[in-house]
């Protein structure tokens, strides 16, 4: 990954969300050179903790970074919302994003109930935000995110969807 | 594609079953010594049939009989699919005493449950009920010929022998080469014959290669093949950069261990996609990246097989391994060495928090 070009570090919270992550990232139409996956912080609490140590000076020193971190809302999508908005400097929030599920990756796939597997969901997340189609992107674990998913693939688009595999 | 791989009493391998059914890409882990290499020298042995001559010779010895138990036999079977037919390759081999090569007891293929040929020891039958003898030390797959029209058998023997198994040795990648070959070897030292061969029957694939090759050396400009007389030819890499372009030849021996691996990767890749779907069997294919690379490395090759072929890895490597699912990780291991290995999918194991972690703690893998 160049970090002089645009690109983005995906901080998450357990290794559920990894598996998801992963495989947004194995859709053959995501360039992965653009994003980085970084290893389960291990909680929400690590997350923020990790994005205001790390992540705040990195993306002050890298104009082109930005940061998408997924987290386990646990019932509280307000709450967080909110501790994670405190966290963001202003100048930063543009090149920044929180989303998650309203309560954690086991029971959305339980919900969705289509025998997916976490790869095969993120891998179906992607498919609907390149074919900007909703299904398992409009359940009500989901579908808080809009606003932030929206902004996050505005921003990022151009440089994360590629024509061919390389 | 592979979809099962069942071996029983070779080397570490007792009744060991390797369900791939639907997985395009799969990971093996565990502790060293627990078996995952030798699943590969399972696979390469397998390829080595339709290879290396029909011959069992010196492929196997009666080291490799599990705890040198050549009185039992040895068998293989291997399921697969080629252009949507569900085919099945089986054999037996075993050692009597004073015999100086093993021998084959029995041997089988089936296409979508048809029987194509049958052997016991040295007596071959075939679909059409003819029958002929052969050396009980010769392979029939690779000695029988189809009728025109028919393609079966020629399917299996192209699949098995383009098989791509590999541990790279990149220190033995010299960059020369005498003739094209399809045939990358275990250590892929005849690399550049195979790339030679590649190009030559292919050339649409120079531009999945050059792509791919862009991507992780951003001042790669082109390769080229210097003619040496006798000794064959030499590749050298162009590289290109800075406002004047300046060029600069580099022979391939001379690049890193990892950057030849990035060549490797992507002849595997352009093979796999103007070529037949190729199956890639890759022993730790994260041993010479530095790590911002292997997660990179690890997702290109995990893309190519969702679109055509398989990839099957094996790893020790924290990034690798959180590059895969849990659906597509298996989890080797054995109690000691006189006990055979027991493979399981990750996702039947439970483990808390951060798979790396746990692995760290010994909760998934362990000795017990």
């Amino acid at each position: 990954m160049n970090r002089y070009k645009p690109h983005i570090c995906v901080v998450f919270e357990d290794d559920k969300c990894r598996q998801l992550a992963h495989g947004f990232v194995l859709n053959h139409r995501i360039d992965d050179r653009r994003m980085q996956v970084m290893p389960p912080a291990g909680g929400w609490s690590n997350v923020l903790e990790i994005f205001r140590k790390e992540y705040v000076p990195y993306l002050h020193r890298f104009p082109e970074g930005y940061v998408v971190l997924v987290i386990d809302f646990d019932g509280r999508v307000i709450d967080r919302q909110q501790e994670f908005a405190k966290a963001i400097p202003e100048k930063l929030k543009p090149r920044v994003f929180v989303i998650g599920l309203k309560d954690d990756p086991e029971t959305f796939k339980r919900q969705i109930g289509l025998n997916l597997n976490f790869e095969q969901i993120g891998m179906q997340l992607a498919d609907e935000c390149l074919d900007a189609t909703f299904n398992i992107r409009q359940h009500e674990q989901c579908d808080h995110n809009k606003p932030e998913f929206d902004r996050c693939w505005q921003s990022t688009k151009d440089f994360l969807v590629r024509g061919t595999m390389f | 594609m592979i979809e099962r791989l069942y071996v029983n009493n070779f080397r570490c391998l007792e009744n060991f079953s390797l369900d791939l059914a639907g997985r395009s890409s799969a990971l093996l882990i565990g502790k060293n010594g627990c078996g995952k290499s030798t699943v590969s020298k399972a696979l390469e042995l397998l390829q080595s049939i339709c290879r290396q001559g029909a011959r069992i010779g010196k492929r196997i010895t009666p080291a490799d009989f599990t705890r040198h138990q050549s009185d039992r036999p040895m068998r293989f079977a291997l399921e697969f699919v080629v252009d949507s037919s569900r085919l099945e390759y089986t054999f037996a081999l075993d050692w009597p005493p004073g015999f100086h090569e093993a021998r084959i007891v029995d041997e089988k293929l089936t296409a979508d449950g048809q029987v194509q040929f049958t052997r016991q020891q040295g007596q071959v039958r075939l679909a059409d009920g003819n029958e002929f003898g052969l050396d009980w030390h010769v392979f029939a797959l690779p000695v029988i010929r189809e009728r025109q029209g028919r393609s079966i058998l020629q399917n299996v023997k192209s699949f098995l022998a383009t098989m791509i198994v590999v541990a790279p040795d990149p220190t033995q990648m010299s960059g020369y080469s005498r003739e094209p070959t399809t045939e990358l070897e275990y250590n892929a030292a005849n690399y550049t014959s195979c790339l030679r061969a590649l190009l030559d029957r292919k050339p649409a694939a120079y531009g999945i290669f050059e792509s791919y090759i862009k991507t992780v050396l951003s001042d790669f400009s082109s390769i080229e093949n210097v003619d040496h007389g006798d000794a064959g030819t030499q590749l050298v890499v162009e590289f290109k950069h800075g406002d004047p372009v300046c060029g600069l030849p580099v022979g391939f021996q001379a690049l890193s261990d990892g950057e030849k691996c990035f060549f490797l990767s992507a002849y595997i890749i352009a093979a796999n996609a103007v070529g037949n779907a190729t199956v890639c069997v890759w022993d730790e294919p994260d041993s010479h990246l530095s790590l911002p690379e292997v997660g990179h490395f690890i997702t290109s090759l995990r893309k190519m097989a969702c679109q055509r072929g398989q990839f099957i890895a094996t790893t020790h490597h924290p990034e690798t391994i959180r590059r895969f699912s849990d659906d597509s990780t298996f989890v080797l291991s054995r109690t000691s060495h006189l006990d055979p290995v027991t493979v399981r999918p990750l996702a039947d194991l439970n483990y808390q928090g951060d798979l790396v972690h746990a692995l760290l703690r010994d909760e998934i893998i362990s000795r017990q």
